[in-house]
């Protein structure tokens, strides 16, 4: 029988209709704190702002000046919103990558040594997720330094010119990017480590009777078998990844030089809170909410298709 | 005669009645900047001195992160809230659009009650918190950009430290052969998310800003231009200036890899103790060739957000006493802003002893007359304007195009975001 | 096979070293003297280490009570959310509930929800309702997150039909298989989730230093920004030194929690 299948109240039920009306109600008390709160936090913010970017209005003026569509015009002409829109375009498909691969790949090799090493592996590489972001920016400034920071000293000693990492228009924004990844992908890593424990040992031991090499047992074994782990931690860096993007942006760069390292969020930040321009931010906020909802959206609609996880 | 005695009686039991109704101390807020290390002790100090000398008024100081913009943010949505505090500090270059946007109490009307408070105070200070004739706020910190300089690396450049560049020329001269004798790159020019040092530089060629009427920027202005495309020859052409965000500028002059650095002399304290291992000195700007000096002032005016008349009341006794001249003594030696009260500089009751004691202040002092305003753009997209010319700057510093098509480029939008 | 263990020894080493220097560079800055600080030569540890800093830190902000505040916070918003995200996801993965789908889809979309897009409307609200500067303040607008809803619903989806069909064969009802199967079966997920939300509240800042702006309910993140001053100038050793005790807990919470989390895994009979 399959989980879903359970209905809400065991107890034994009268008739169908009574029982299906148990069902739907006992369901909704369990769904009514979420339901509410996020009506009240999310949804309902939501619809105000979606409705303020009708207006302009300044937070602080006792009227608001109606202006239709003016602000959805002015934004789409904007240089700013193109270019951070592309930046966090080109930033998540990096942490994507990144804070898929790497977390992936250092759990693999942490697999493969002896216990008590691999505790203190565990710890290490997961510390600076417990560093706060606003923190890790300060550090990551000296590291930055290109005249005497030790990213570019490294960089020098192997015959690299190391760029100007912040106040160039071609680096400031993988400088944001890298930031995030250090401070970030312990949490993925910590989810391939549980993934990997959760498979079970015979698996392996099965396809090594049939002769399979180690390579062979990551590729045929590890690898689909961690499919729902990677799935997981694909969507949630999709999504949440450039909402990390907010204080490296603003501790490092402002968004500059120039717009060239800003990023949606950091945008909606700027013309709301720099500019105090309420309505356009409010625009500019829908505009991105509607292409992330569409995105992910498709997101889930491949993914239903393609991996079947679960048992 | 009896009758005035009357009213005289009448007004004194009034006046006691009203004081006993007031036995209940009046509580006002006053947000500030300053931070441990810039002031935050000197603001808790005025504090008590204030509430000693007034028992009904209870001030409560908050400090408030990110500086005049972060300040200017958390005042934005308390005033949403109907909760601003009563007294704040405004950064000239927020003046504008806090003036014109916020709910604030005009002070004119202080000038008629109070006028011994406004004696001491020179026209050209004063008038940093007058716009469009009215006053809006007091002028409370002044800072003027100064240049520091590493004498040491001058010395093994073979130069004399005591001579210092004092014209742009003059820099760039001296600075090839920094570069050349010792390695390092010659200036750094701040680059924080705000654009005194360009209007500083503007205004020091002899252009201005914004037009005296208000209506154009005069970035694309031949002065504006030329400035700013020294700047970007001297980071892109000769490479002996540093092209550093703000905190890195900092850092490569206070660790020795920058040999000169304009900022402001609010930092005076900060580069005398954390100068690695060389002497800091500090002297005025350099200047265009045989034009005279010219500088943006940095600080904040103090403006009043309490709608309620007693709070108001308080507020204002609040700001006559932090600019008194014995509040004003422990806010210039807190923070190193320069007084409103030039005078107390040379007052050996008040400020001389601080001024002996740190040289550096001295370059500030020399540059005080020649201090000019740092315009804060008006009209309710006055802060964009602000940003437009941040992100020029950032574009001439790249040093992919000339400054003038990036600077007419800029002058254009920002024109047509300022009020008709 | 030695050869290839030594290989990921080295792999493994270089990557701890990549990911804690950037954290030994602020132990190291923490404990020097200010000249140090900007020492131009790259000075990995400092020639005369100092605790100066730390007693700056410690007497210029409140440090305790922003723990304090910190600690309450964290603890309170980890618990609700996990507990709502717990009670959602059970009804979006097990009970059979009409209409789940759509409530589950709302669910996961306030995750694409910008925060600055809720940010001002909900400080307006708790303007409104008189809790700036409070807890609750801090706390009530997260105690609930897609986030944990969407990822526990995957959990919950995994969980082995038989189990939950025994409980309903024991007659349960379904808060006790909630409380008795679902949950203690799930605990690594709940516990792994925990973890999260707990560095997360720690270390946010936007959200408090909007609401929080008295000196003593301030969080730490927030508290920290006064050795911070473009004005001035930043004080980098207090600055690091403030950070170096504020990670210590986060640090220990996981280094607790690690263990039971990821053994529990093994021990859950949890094997797809």
């Amino acid at each position: 029988m399959d989980a879903t299948a359970l209905a809400a109240a065991p107890a034994r039920p009268r008739t169908r209709v009574s029982r299906r009306w148990r069902a739907a109600v006992v369901g909704h008390l369990y769904l009514a704190p979420a339901i509410v709160l996020t009506g009240l936090f999310v949804y309902w913010p939501l619809v105000a702002s979606t409705t303020l970017s009708f207006y302009d209005w300044n937070l602080v003026s006792p009227t608001w000046a109606a202006v239709g569509w003016q602000n959805y015009r002015e934004l789409i002409a904007s240089r700013a919103f193109w270019t951070s829109l592309v930046n966090t375009g080109k930033a998540a498909a990096a942490l994507t990558v990144l804070t898929v691969a790497v977390p992936l790949l250092l759990a693999l090799a942490v697999q493969r040594v002896g216990p008590r090493w691999r505790d203190l592996y565990r710890v290490v590489l997961f510390s600076p997720t417990v560093i706060s972001m606003a923190i890790a920016c300060a550090v990551w400034l000296w590291i930055f330094h290109p005249l005497y920071g030790v990213l570019n000293t490294a960089l020098r000693v192997v015959g690299l010119p190391g760029p100007a990492w912040l106040s160039s228009s071609d680096s400031a924004i993988w400088a944001i990017v890298l930031v995030t990844v250090w401070k970030t992908f312990g949490f993925n890593f910590v989810l391939y480590i549980a993934g990997l424990l959760a498979i079970p040992r015979e698996m392996y031991e099965a396809a090594r009777v049939d002769g399979a090499s180690e390579r062979q047992l990551v590729w045929h074994v590890t690898l689909p078998l961690l499919a729902p782990t990677t799935l997981f931690v694909f969507l949630s860096t999709f999504i949440l990844g450039p909402q990390n993007l907010f204080i490296p942006t603003q501790i490092l760069t402002q968004g500059g030089p120039n717009e060239a390292s800003n990023n949606v969020g950091y945008l909606v930040y700027q013309l709301g809170f720099e500019y105090f321009r309420i309505g356009y931010a409010s625009a500019a906020a829908t505009l991105i909410f509607l292409v992330f909802l569409l995105l992910t959206a498709l997101q889930f609609y491949l993914a239903e298709r393609r991996i079947h996880y679960g048992r | 005669m009896r009758l005035r005695q009357g009213i005289v009686l009448l007004v004194a039991v009034l006046g006691l009645a009203r004081s006993v109704g007031a036995a209940e101390p009046v509580t006002i807020e006053y947000w500030h900047i300053n931070s441990p290390t810039f002031g935050g002790p000197a603001a808790k100090e005025l504090v008590q001195l204030f509430e000693a000398r007034h028992p009904d008024i209870k001030v409560v100081e908050k400090f408030q992160p990110g500086v005049y913009t972060g300040l200017m943010q958390q005042l934005q949505v308390s005033l949403a809230a109907r909760r601003p505090p009563a007294v704040a500090q405004i950064g000239y270059n927020l003046t504008a659009y806090a003036a014109g946007q916020f709910p604030h109490v005009l002070l004119d009307k202080y000038r008629k009650s109070d006028p011994a408070f406004f004696k001491g105070i020179p026209d050209n200070i004063m008038a940093l918190g007058v716009l469009g004739g009215t006053l809006h706020g007091i002028p409370f910190g002044v800072s003027t950009p100064v240049m520091y300089y590493n004498a040491d690396l001058f010395k093994a450049a073979g130069l004399n430290p005591d001579q210092p560049p004092q014209t742009w020329d003059d820099l760039q001269r001296q600075g090839a052969i920094i570069k050349q004798k010792t390695g390092k790159l010659a200036v750094y020019l701040q680059q924080p998310n705000d654009e005194w040092i360009d209007q500083t530089l503007i205004w020091g060629n002899g252009g201005r800003p914004l037009s005296e009427d208000g209506k154009r920027v005069g970035w694309d202005a031949p002065e504006a231009v030329e400035a700013m495309q020294m700047w970007q020859d001297m980071v892109n052409k000769s490479k002996i200036a540093a092209n550093l965000t703000w905190e890195e500028g900092l850092q490569a002059f206070l660790s020795g890899h920058v040999a000169m650095c304009l900022t402001t002399i609010g930092r005076q304290e900060h580069m005398r103790r954390n100068a690695s291992g060389f002497q800091v000195r500090a002297v005025p700007v350099p200047r265009f060739g045989s034009k005279p000096l010219a500088t943006a002032t940095g600080g904040n005016v103090l403006m009043i957000f309490a709608s309620d008349p007693a709070q108001e009341k308080a507020a204002w006794e609040w700001i006559k006493f932090v600019l008194s001249p014995e509040g004003a003594t422990i806010w210039t030696k807190g923070t190193g802003y320069l007084p409103p009260r030039a005078e107390l500089a040379n007052d050996p009751r008040y400020l001389k002893p601080f001024f002996d004691e740190a040289p550096l202040m001295k370059a500030a002092l020399q540059t005080f007359p020649y201090a000019r305003p740092w315009v804060s753009f008006p009209g309710p997209r006055g802060l964009e304007i602000t940003k437009i010319l941040i992100k020029a700057r950032d574009e001439v510093l790249e040093g992919k195009r000339p400054a003038e098509p990036i600077l007419k480029e800029a002058a254009q939008q920002a024109n047509a975001l300022l009020p008709k | 096979m030695a050869a290839s263990a030594r290989g990921v020894h080295v792999l493994l080493a270089a990557a701890c070293l990549l990911v804690v220097f950037p954290m030994f560079w602020m132990f190291s800055t923490a404990l020097k003297a200010p000249p140090e600080i900007f020492a131009g030569t790259f000075r990995l540890w400092p020639s005369a280490p100092t605790l100066q800093n730390f007693t700056t830190a410690l007497t210029q902000v409140p440090m305790l009570r922003l723990f304090w505040n910190s600690l309450v916070v964290a603890v309170v918003v980890t618990a609700a959310q996990v507990f709502t995200s717990a009670l959602a996801a059970y009804a979006c993965a097990i009970l059979r509930v009409p209409g789940q789908r759509v409530w589950f889809a709302l669910f996961v979309a306030t995750m694409m929800v910008p925060f600055q897009v809720t940010m001002i409307p909900n400080y307006l609200l708790m303007a409104r309702l008189e809790l700036l500067n409070t807890y609750t303040a801090l706390i009530a607008p997260q105690v609930v997150t897609g986030y944990g809803i969407f990822m526990l619903r995957q959990t919950f989806k995994n969980l082995p039909g038989s189990l939950v069909e025994a409980g309903i064969l024991d007659g349960a009802t379904s808060w006790q298989v909630l409380w008795r199967i679902v949950v203690p079966t799930t605990r690594t997920a709940l516990a792994a989730l925990s973890v999260l939300f707990f560095i997360s509240t720690w270390n946010q800042y936007l959200w408090p230093l909007l609401v929080a702006n008295d000196k003593y309910m301030r969080t730490l993140p927030v508290g920290m920004q006064e050795f911070v001053s473009l004005e001035g100038g930043t004080n980098w050793g207090p600055l690091m030194a403030a950070a170096t005790m504020a990670i210590v807990p986060a640090l220990l919470a996981y280094v607790v929690a690690q263990r039971y989390v990821l053994e529990s895994f093994v021990t859950a009979g949890l094997k797809e």
